[in-house]
């Protein structure tokens, strides 16, 4: 998958436009960002073939961090 | 959930941020709730206290059985903890029991409109809405629709881990 497209993603699972997505805002910050959201990024790791952890994700802060868990900085 | 817990349970279902989206948002007192609780055995209702890492997090229940089918509900009261997976783990756990062990067709559950949150995540549990009214909505959840939705969450959120 391409930055661009899970870019997409996130902003789609977020409910946001994609120049929302800065790495530095808090996941705290958006409405959306709850226990389905947190699934959803699992589901989108998993279908990346990506090896990430519920505790992973859980750990994450901010946008940065769902970004750099998939390798794109 | 236990005498024990009465109080801590009180105290939850009486604060602000628990009352502000339950069905009925009256404030409870000992009294009343000691009743309630001292029922639960009789009627069969089943109240079960969430736990992380031994630290009480929320409540989830099944009560209303009828001969196939009964109500649900749960609440994180710990604030970290809403927005963490526990409440899935929580609900794909009972609502396993009810269809597996306790043999049931359909599970049913009463969600304030304006509850979001609490709505994206029980449609997420494969639950759709059969009545909507002008505060309050019903959702139901069928054995053949959660089957599905049980193997794929279950699967993501075990992920390398034994079961």
């Amino acid at each position: 998958m391409t930055k661009e497209k899970f870019t997409e993603e996130v902003a789609d699972m977020l409910g946001v436009a994609q120049n929302e997505l800065k790495k530095q805002v808090t996941l705290e910050s958006f409405e959306r960002w709850d226990s389905l959201s947190m699934l959803s990024m699992l589901n989108l790791y998993d279908e990346m073939e990506l090896d990430i952890e519920v505790e992973d994700v859980e750990s994450c802060k901010t946008i940065g961090d769902l970004f750099s868990l998939a390798s794109f900085h | 959930m236990l005498e024990e817990h009465l109080e801590m349970v009180l105290k939850w279902r009486n604060s602000n941020h628990i009352r502000q989206y339950a069905v009925s948002r009256e404030i409870i007192t000992l009294q009343t709730h000691t009743k309630w609780f001292n029922t639960l055995k009789e009627k069969g209702d089943l109240y079960f206290i969430i736990e992380v890492n031994k630290k009480p997090i929320g409540l989830i229940w099944a009560n209303n059985f009828q001969k196939d089918s009964c109500e649900t509900g749960m609440y994180i009261y710990n604030t970290q903890m809403q927005n963490s997976l526990f409440a899935y783990r929580a609900s794909l756990t009972l609502n396993k029991y009810l269809f597996q062990t306790k043999k049931l067709n359909s599970i049913v559950c009463e969600i304030l409109n304006d509850n979001s949150r609490s709505i994206r995540f029980t449609l997420s549990l494969g639950y759709k809405i059969t009545e909507k009214k002008e505060i309050l909505s019903t959702y139901l959840l069928t054995q053949t629709a959660f089957m599905p939705y049980y193997d794929k969450i279950s699967r993501l959120l075990n992920k390398n881990k034994l079961d």
